[in-house]
């Protein structure tokens, strides 16, 4: 006889059988965890760690700087010591702890039991971790980048940067930005499909809509930073002179591609800390969110006005006055959606009977820090006062207000509110109270000062000041401030351990939030929910401690297992309404061994192994096809139940899932990526000084013809192949044919970059004309494996009139090569024709 | 017949809260390319009608029909199942377009007057 309600045996039935097919498996298993749980963890930890090594590098800066004429460090050092330190900092801690908390605890929010492709989590996070270790052992032996965290040409160029420290940078931080990518592609399929039903747009929680908005953003930012490794990069292996002045290149594109990518970098980093405000402070507040249609306004704006700021880092270069203007004006424009945000939450403060707690109080130091570093944002969008305060440390004090107010207070402050749920566990000691205070009052002596110093013309990025110019006692004050807020962190990690170790054990949704992630287990089991919700109101004013037992005891959507399947429901991203189930992949070692593969290319690459390199090349191609071995099935299904009296179909048979929209958003950050190099070209044609061209590229008309109409075919084929397989299950060879055309267009492309193209050292017109067929040739290759993939298939007996998936993806990336080729090749022979234009001012806009 | 636009506008309505800013975006960068070219084959130098150079004419002109299209994509929305719907992402879509448009004629009007390739 069982004492046990039924209910509750129930419950532990169904935690049991989810149990085992969601869990990571212990030991060396812990190596093939796929789970958003268990990676949002390991990301934020080593994302801390990281913020650990950047502090201990800003210590070495403050002391350095602590008085005049240091000897502390050299300026070798002094220079791998700053650029790492701003390195770590913005792409080793910031955006990964972004990432992490994103991947933690966006299927909670959204009422799914985990991400949209669990795989590429896992992917992500390894390729996170190598990257940054490539950086950190490279400080350790003294070969770290040395040019600033922007790496601003020529400084960066072979001829002033010789040795390998800023190809570790550029391979490095590369490597690290496959995380960002495959992060922003997961983060924005998921909020778009993998939401609880009933959980229609207008419903999202708030958090939810920030994630959306910077995903898109990291799709379309992150692009032109990673072309501008990549050029950079070549330009040193193969001495391809897209930066060099001499040979028609320009330093300039190189910060144009950058800050294409830097500034928006500030508000990637803002936002997701905002969306933390906006999530925590009604919570305190004791009311519900004011203005949630007027924050996703201004979000959205932020979203794009931070792309039309990145000549503000630039207007010191020589710009004409009425691009200053644009840059200006769009520059203090952002400050405006910024405002509406802070404006709803102070009206939220006021229109509820705010409590002070441990998360309130880091919240209100957001408030004071941010706003100070949008004010003085505002100065220096003016171009005058950014003229005389250009390259000072109030500089330095500007940024630091920003994202140290902007990201480092919020996310102590969202770390204290989210700790109980990941732990299970309220703190019992209050560190965090004076710890607070140390990072306060140590953060305003250390960055207030350096308004002063940049104010009396201290420049930045200077190992060593002389005595008597009336910066000493300011500096010192600053590196005074850097101890005290060290003192402050160290507390916050002792605190936080010590509610690991000793906090108490609380029930649902301590703080009485209505966020669905309170409705979980904490700590939180690995399917996050026993059942899916359905969602009737906005999802931040919901009960999670009501909701929450009835989900564990199965009765929501999917409250059951089925062939060990790991399941979760898509919905229409406008309505909400229940769309499809998603089966996700088990743990695998997959990931782990592709980001081992990816790191050994990386790293033959910096040890300039190049044809070795194709090795490892090869061996991520081939694990990555491995990847798709356990997908899709060999008979149809049609709609199963998923519970309350609803069928529906399995991914894999539906018109558009989670993958197919994955590929439209890989081939949004590809294009921004493509079109960056086509405008790239064009901004070489018509500002760069040492044009025109020694020679032209002479490719004929006939031969780019052939490959423009070969990668044209291929798309046609796959459709009729689809349309085949739509009408009859079966056709083969459509798919071989495409993947023929592919062939035939790679194969031209290669023989024109290797006929057609005169010495492309010898000028940035012609290395410029190479990479665009190389990128043309390098999609018409991939086109080949995917029309390839979908010949296999479709012999493997994986597509049926219902199955094509496969066949829609490859067709995407069909469309895509297609126009690439046509662009691209569009260029080509475009240029020659305009080169022949003669330029007759050479102004620099 | 709806074109492919209006019908994968009427599907994915989420399109209407990127569309004013969308066109503030290409707005920018295609002023900028023009600002760019006509620096470097010099057509502010050149005079055409009121004493107005080619560069300020096309750069106005190219402003201009920015304003344009972003008020007349305001109207077209007003007229979507979307607006008429009124919920949040409604409201959100129609503010986003206004502000959009604010920000189309504050980013862009010191085209009228500042000097351009100075």
């Amino acid at each position: 006889m069982t004492t046990t309600p039924e209910p509750d045996s129930d419950a532990i039935r169904l935690h049991h059988a989810l149990a085992t097919i969601w869990d990571t498996k212990p030991g060396l298993g812990r190596l093939a965890a796929v789970n958003h749980t268990v990676l949002g963890r390991r990301f934020m930890i080593a994302a801390f760690t990281f913020f650990a090594i950047g502090g201990v590098l800003s210590m070495l800066i403050r002391i350095q700087l602590a008085t005049a004429e240091s000897a502390f460090l050299g300026p070798d050092i002094y220079n791998q010591v700053f650029t790492m330190h701003g390195t770590v900092m913005m792409f080793l801690f910031a955006i990964p702890m972004f990432e992490g908390f994103a991947i933690y605890l966006l299927p909670k929010l959204l009422g799914a039991r985990d991400l949209a492709f669990p795989r590429l989590t896992a992917f992500g996070f390894y390729c996170y971790i190598f990257g940054g270790s490539i950086l950190i052992i490279a400080l350790l032996f003294g070969a770290a980048p040395d040019s600033g965290w922007f790496m601003y040409t020529p400084l960066s160029s072979s001829t002033y940067t010789p040795g390998i420290n800023a190809d570790v940078w550029l391979l490095g931080i590369t490597f690290v930005e496959i995380s960002a990518m495959s992060a922003a592609v997961e983060i924005t399929v998921s909020i778009l499909k993998l939401r609880a039903p009933g959980m229609s747009l207008t419903r999202m929680p708030i958090f939810a809509w920030y994630l959306l908005v910077v995903a898109l953003m990291m799709l379309v930012g992150f692009p032109p930073m990673i072309l501008a490794s990549v050029l950079l990069e070549l330009e040193r292996a193969f001495d391809l002179p897209f930066f060099d002045p001499l040979r028609g290149g320009d330093s300039l594109l190189w910060q144009h591609l950058f800050w294409l990518f830097g500034h928006p970098e500030v508000y990637i980093i803002f936002l997701p800390a905002a969306g933390a405000i906006s999530t925590m402070l009604p919570v305190f507040a004791q009311t519900r969110l004011v203005g949630y249609g007027a924050i996703v306004v201004a979000a959205i704006a932020v979203g794009f006005l931070s792309f039309g700021l990145w000549v503000h880092h630039m207007f010191t270069v020589g710009i004409p006055h009425l691009a200053l203007a644009f840059f200006s004006a769009a520059s203090a424009l952002v400050a405006i959606p910024t405002a509406v945000q802070i404006f709803a939450w102070l009206a939220t403060l006021s229109q509820g009977r705010p409590r002070f707690d441990v998360p309130m109080l880091y919240m209100i130091g957001f408030f004071v820090v941010f706003v100070m570093g949008g004010l003085t944002g505002v100065m220096l969008a003016m171009v005058p006062f950014d003229w005389q305060a250009h390259d000072t440390h109030f500089v330095v004090a500007h940024l630091h207000y920003v994202l140290v107010g902007g990201f480092v207070f919020p996310m102590l402050a969202a770390a204290y509110y989210w700790l109980p749920h990941i732990t299970g566990k309220f703190p019992v000691h209050h560190l965090s109270v004076p710890a607070f205070w140390l990072i306060f009052v140590g953060f305003h002596i250390t960055f207030f000062m350096m308004h002063l110093t940049g104010l009396r013309g201290m420049p930045r990025r200077v190992h060593s000041y002389p005595d008597g110019v009336g910066w000493e006692w300011l500096n010192f004050l600053s590196s005074v401030g850097g101890f005290i807020m060290t003192i402050g962190f160290a507390l916050v990690v002792v605190d936080i351990i010590l509610q690991v170790r000793f906090g108490k054990a609380h029930g649902r949704d301590p703080w009485k939030a209505g966020t669905l992630e309170w409705a979980t287990a904490t700590p939180p089991p690995s399917y996050a929910f026993a059942s899916l919700p359905q969602i009737d109101r906005r999802a931040d004013g919901l009960e999670p401690a009501k909701i929450g037992p009835e989900l564990a005891a199965g009765k929501g959507y999917l409250g059951f297992t089925r062939n060990g399947w790991m399941e979760t429901l898509a919905v229409d991203m406008t309505t909400g309404k229940p769309d499809h189930i998603v089966l996700l992949p088990n743990s695998t070692f997959l990931p782990l061994y592709t980001a081992i593969a990816t790191g050994a290319f990386v790293l033959c690459l910096l040890f300039k192994l190049y044809w070795i390199s194709l090795v490892p090349l090869a061996g991520v191609l081939v694990l990555l096809l491995a990847w798709t071995v356990p997908c899709g099935f060999r008979e149809d299904h049609g709609p199963l139940p998923i519970g309350n009296g609803l069928d529906l179909p399995i991914h894999y048979e539906v018109d558009r899932p989670p993958s197919w929209w994955a590929m439209v958003f890989a081939l949004v950050g590809n294009g921004t990526l493509y079109t960056s190099l086509l405008f790239g070209v064009l901004f070489l044609w018509l500002v760069a000084p040492g044009w025109p061209p020694p020679a032209v590229a002479e490719p004929g008309l006939v031969l780019p013809l052939a490959a423009v109409l070969l990668a044209a075919a291929a798309p046609l084929l796959a459709r009729s192949g689809i349309a085949a397989a739509q009408r009859s299950g079966s056709a083969f060879m459509p798919h071989v044919l495409a993947a023929a055309a592919q062939l035939g267009a790679c194969l031209i492309l290669v023989w024109l970059m290797a006929t057609a193209i005169p010495d492309p050292t010898t000028h940035a017109y012609l290395a410029a004309s190479f990479v665009v067929l190389g990128y043309c040739a390098l999609h018409t290759g991939l086109g080949v494996i995917f029309a390839g993939f979908g010949a296999w298939r479709q012999h493997a007996g994986y597509v049926s009139a219902r199955r094509t998936l496969d066949l829609r993806i490859g067709k995407l990336w069909h469309d895509y090569t297609a126009l690439s080729v046509l662009a691209g090749v569009g260029l080509v022979l475009l240029l020659p024709l305009l080169i022949g234009f003669n330029i007759p001012s050479g102004e620099q806009p | 017949m709806k074109s492919p636009a209006t019908e994968t506008v009427r599907r994915f309505p989420i399109l209407w809260l990127v569309a004013g800013f969308g066109l503030w975006s290409l707005t920018f960068l295609t002023l900028y390319m023009v600002l760019t070219l006509g620096c470097a084959f010099s057509w502010h130098m050149t005079d055409h009608a009121f004493g107005l150079s080619l560069q300020r004419i096309v750069l106005v002109t190219l402003a201009l029909l920015a304003c344009i299209a972003n008020i007349g994509m305001i109207r077209l929305y007003r007229r979507s199942e979307l607006h008429e719907r009124r919920d949040t992402i409604g409201v959100a879509a129609d503010r986003l377009n206004i502000v959009a448009l604010f920000c189309i004629i504050f980013t862009f009007g010191p085209v009228v007057a500042l000097s351009p390739c100075h």
